[in-house]
């Protein structure tokens, strides 16, 4: 399923065919003022699947994935989460945000609630669930990112790799339908990113859709459904982590793997 | 070089002045030699200058009477009273504008802190002309331009005050509201009212563990109040009481005033120990009276004039039927009355194109005649069936128009009849608006009494009054008293004179534009990744703000707001500027009067620390529970 094109169109990265279309993105185009950030970006991804966004910086990766719960505004194309489309309606844009959880690379914990709270806010607030409730899902995703025992404390109290994985609780305690990670791991220390890391090839593996940009081409190649490789606003290559880490088709794909393999 | 280093051990002698532990202490012992010494000279030079110059360092003088005449006072002042309770005085005034400030301030402030915030680019640059203007001028002169540009000179004559909704009025004088009293029911209230307090603390208390336990967020305070309204509310009604037995009223429509209180003695007269009631409402029924007044020229441009005349304000729905009318019929010939604002003000004119009315053609006409006008010509305002509900003052009395009666006006003719003809003011409104002091009226009420039992023919001289009916009334715990204009100053309701307007608009207009910079620093300064998360777990537009965002901002914005706090109550201080009596203004004058300077100094200082302390103790308390709990 690779696909190839000239260094001056975007390629499409449709999902693959049979899976059901949980993100379907078509012909995005963003700017910043006159920067043209984002070109003709075409990318579906089917219920279940793990996509790994990877590319230089700059080169859009984040800026695509917060388009997809509008923490970016997009100018063209249509973005489509679980059959709703992303327009300036207001009701829209919660709906898919009560649907997308995110995990951002500066954790964005709530410094002036615990991590109780923290993870229980936007359940109880948004989803309007008891409090009992919440919290009784809090403690089984605090339990499966492996800390349970932090659960009173505030995040200042916190190492960098707990931080995370209570970001990681955060965002999956909403039950979301699909898990956006901006670069989870690059604010991390070394010692501490294999724990968020496992925390995120144990939710791969349970299914959750994930679209994953990172830097973490280990992460790519073990778990990863379809990795995409992105360049100056464009899609350059899409493939299998088998496909793309041992015989990549581009030119551009080739020499940004060359400097950090 | 190993072995010497070795030999240059810990137990080596350091030389005093090179040993760090004894310099410190030896810059701290000079130091404070140093100190002490300049007290010690400080302290004598003023105590030898204060016995050269014979000026008192003491505070014996805050005991005798200061007879300084203080026009507004939120506690019971009189000229009589000691230099301490002017001082008191004094403070509470200060108080007074610093606390209400601080909250309108504050208001104020997050108003155009989140303004500058706005993504409306209109608001936002209101917002940002706003705070620059304000914040680079200094405050002594927007006090001067609040007070002399604006409220003094643009706002109209007490006599014409601007009728504001809820009863309240605006005038040069200031601006008068409504407000709500506890009547001399109140202390059956009191009981109802405690039960209430008591019962919100418990059941907050009891919601409040529920609701941490319980499944819902919800606000704990809700429910009780609720309770505490319905309690307060079915005590209200049981709580009223019928009048104190033996509660009379005594009024003196010459002068206008009178006072409800409960007669021990049955003299039918208020002595200095029988009870006054305070806020108590009082129906008075004028079947007929008459204002009187004379024309006053008002230069209107260059070479016109208005022969204006003004009566106390009265509502159109106080009286069943009111006209003004010239005094002196023969003399008034050929002049007619135009009302400005019926029945209580309007002009004097002659209707030179006989249109009947007063329009251009008389306008015109006035030219010729700038220099006399009509000058001093007396008029009636004779009302008919006025009725009107008032609410005494603190000290239980109350104020009505200067209502005279047919007989009193015929008696009064007689003398004026001449003056009048002429055209000069021999009456000058000022009296005849009784300029009430009160010294004046006390030593004049002895005299009255006596006059009741003493000659009966210079009783029988004296022409009948106003035949007026005043009514105490029974009332609630509470009651509203609204402001009335009976003379040349507002009665009832709550009373905010123009200097203290001036006042308080300039420290919260000035103190608003640097909390609005505080406030919007504070939220800019949190993190746009919590708005980003926040958003991103589906939580809407004021949810993130109350949440996430202000809960966090709080915390840097408290610190430089207590300091903006204790900034407008010490820069209240500027009233002197602006003929406010504040503290500091008091102070000044008791210092003059006196002598005292150095104790009043000491004084001053110490009120403002003591003011000062207290706020920023109260505020630190505040902040220490906002601080963030980690690490």
């Amino acid at each position: 399923m690779t696909v190839t094109a000239t260094a001056s169109t975007s390629v499409r990265a449709d999902a693959p065919h049979g899976g059901q279309k949980i993100i379907e993105i078509e012909d995005l185009n963003k700017w910043f003022g006159e920067f043209h950030v984002l070109r003709d970006i075409t990318l579906s991804v089917n219920k279940a699947e793990v996509v790994v966004v990877i590319g230089p910086s700059g080169s859009g990766k984040s800026t695509l994935i917060r388009c997809i719960n509008r923490l970016e505004e997009h100018q063209q194309g249509r973005i489509v989460v679980d059959g709703v489309q992303l327009t300036d309606d207001v009701k829209k844009i919660d709906q898919i945000r009560r649907e997308t959880g995110m995990v951002f690379q500066q954790f964005n914990l709530f410094p002036h609630l615990t991590v109780m709270e923290n993870i229980t806010l936007a359940p109880i607030r948004v989803r309007r669930w008891k409090r009992s409730k919440a919290e009784e899902r809090a403690r089984y995703f605090l339990e499966k990112v492996g800390i349970p025992e932090q659960a009173n404390k505030y995040p200042g109290q916190l190492s960098g790799g707990q931080q995370q994985r209570v970001a990681i609780a955060r965002a999956l305690t909403m039950e979301p339908k699909v898990m956006l990670f901006d670069e989870p791991t690059s604010a991390l220390d070394p010692e501490v990113i294999g724990e968020v890391l496992e925390v995120m090839v144990n939710l791969a593996r349970e299914g959750i859709t994930m679209i994953v940009v990172t830097h973490e081409m280990g992460f790519a190649r073990e778990v990863g459904d379809r990795v995409v490789f992105m360049d100056r606003g464009q899609i350059v290559e899409v493939g299998t982590p088998e496909h793309f880490f041992t015989n990549p088709q581009e030119e551009r794909t080739k020499s940004f793997l060359s400097k950090i393999l | 070089m190993a072995t010497r280093m070795r030999a240059r051990g810990p137990q080596e002698r350091i030389p005093f002045y090179r040993n760090v532990k004894l310099l410190g202490v030896l810059a701290q012992l000079i130091f404070l030699g140093a100190l002490l010494t300049g007290i010690l000279v400080l302290y004598l030079n003023v105590t030898s200058a204060l016995e050269r110059s014979r000026i008192p360092a003491n505070f014996a003088f805050l005991g005798s009477r200061a007879g300084i005449p203080i026009g507004e006072s939120l506690i019971r002042y009189s000229t009589s009273d000691t230099y301490a309770r002017a001082i008191l005085v004094g403070i509470l005034n200060t108080l007074r504008v610093a606390l209400v400030g601080v909250v309108l301030a504050t208001l104020l402030g997050i108003l155009v802190g989140v303004m500058r915030l706005s993504k409306n680019w209109l608001l936002r640059q209101v917002a940002l002309v706003y705070i620059e203007t304000i914040r680079n001028t200094p405050l002594a002169v927007q006090l001067v331009f609040w007070f002399y540009a604006v409220l003094v000179p643009l706002p109209p004559l007490i006599s014409n005050p601007v009728e504001l909704p809820l009863g309240s009025y605006f005038s040069q004088v200031g601006l008068a509201l409504p407000w709500l009293y506890p009547s001399y029911s109140f202390s059956a209230w009191l009981p109802w009212l405690g039960v209430a307090l008591a019962l919100f603390v418990a059941l907050y208390l009891v919601r409040r563990r529920q609701l941490r336990r319980s499944e819902r967020p919800g606000v704990a305070w809700l429910l009780p109040l609720v309770v505490v309204a319905v309690v307060a509310g079915v005590g209200y009604p049981l709580s009223s009481r019928a009048l104190p037995p033996g509660t009379v009223t005594d009024f003196s429509s010459d002068r206008g005033r009178g006072s409800v209180f409960v007669d021990a003695n049955g003299d039918g007269a208020h002595s200095g120990d029988e009870r006054a009631l305070p806020y108590a409402r009082v129906r008075t029924q004028v079947p007929e009276g008459t204002l009187v007044d004379n024309t006053e020229n008002i230069v209107e441009s260059r070479r016109r004039v208005q022969s204006t005349f003004r009566f106390p304000a009265l509502k159109e729905r106080e009286f069943a039927q009111a006209e003004v009318t010239f005094a002196n019929p023969d003399a008034a010939q050929g002049l007619s009355v135009h009302y400005l604002n019926f029945p209580s003000s309007g002009l004097v004119y002659r209707d030179r194109n006989d249109s009947g009315a007063y329009d251009e053609g008389e306008e015109r006409n006035l030219e010729s005649e700038t220099q006399g006008g009509f000058n001093g010509v007396p008029v009636h305002l004779t009302v008919r069936d006025f009725e009107r509900t008032v609410t005494t003052d603190r000290t239980g009395q109350f104020r009505l128009p200067l209502f005279q009666s047919e007989a009193q006006l015929t008696e009064a003719a007689a003398p004026a009849e001449e003056g009048a003809a002429g055209g000069g003011d021999t009456t000058s409104p000022a009296d005849l608006f009784g300029g009430g002091d009160e010294e004046e009226e006390d030593t004049t009420s002895p005299a009255d009494l006596f006059g009741g039992g003493g000659s009966e023919d210079e009783a029988a001289d004296e022409p009948a009054p106003v035949d007026a009916t005043v009514t105490p009334l029974a009332s609630g715990p509470l009651v509203a008293s609204f402001p009335t204009v009976p003379l040349t100053s507002y009665e009832g309701g709550v009373q905010l004179s123009a200097p203290f307007l001036a006042l308080l608009l300039g420290l919260v207009i000035y103190t608003a534009s640097f909390i609005a910079e505080i406030v919007r620093g504070g939220i800019q300064a949190v993190n746009k990744g919590q708005r980003e998360a926040s958003k991103s777990l589906g939580l809407s537009d004021g949810q993130t703000f109350r949440l996430v965002i202000f809960p966090q901002a709080l915390r840097i914005i408290l610190p430089p707001l207590i300091s903006q706090y204790l900034n407008l109550t010490k820069n209240s201080s500027l009233a002197l500027l602006i003929t406010f009596v504040d503290f500091f203004a008091i102070g000044r004058i008791v210092g003059n009067q006196t002598g005292a300077t150095v104790p009043i100094i000491v004084i001053i200082i110490g009120g403002y620390l003591l003011v000062s302390f207290t706020f920023s103790f109260i505020l630190n308390v505040v902040n220490a529970r906002f601080a963030l709990v980690e690490r």
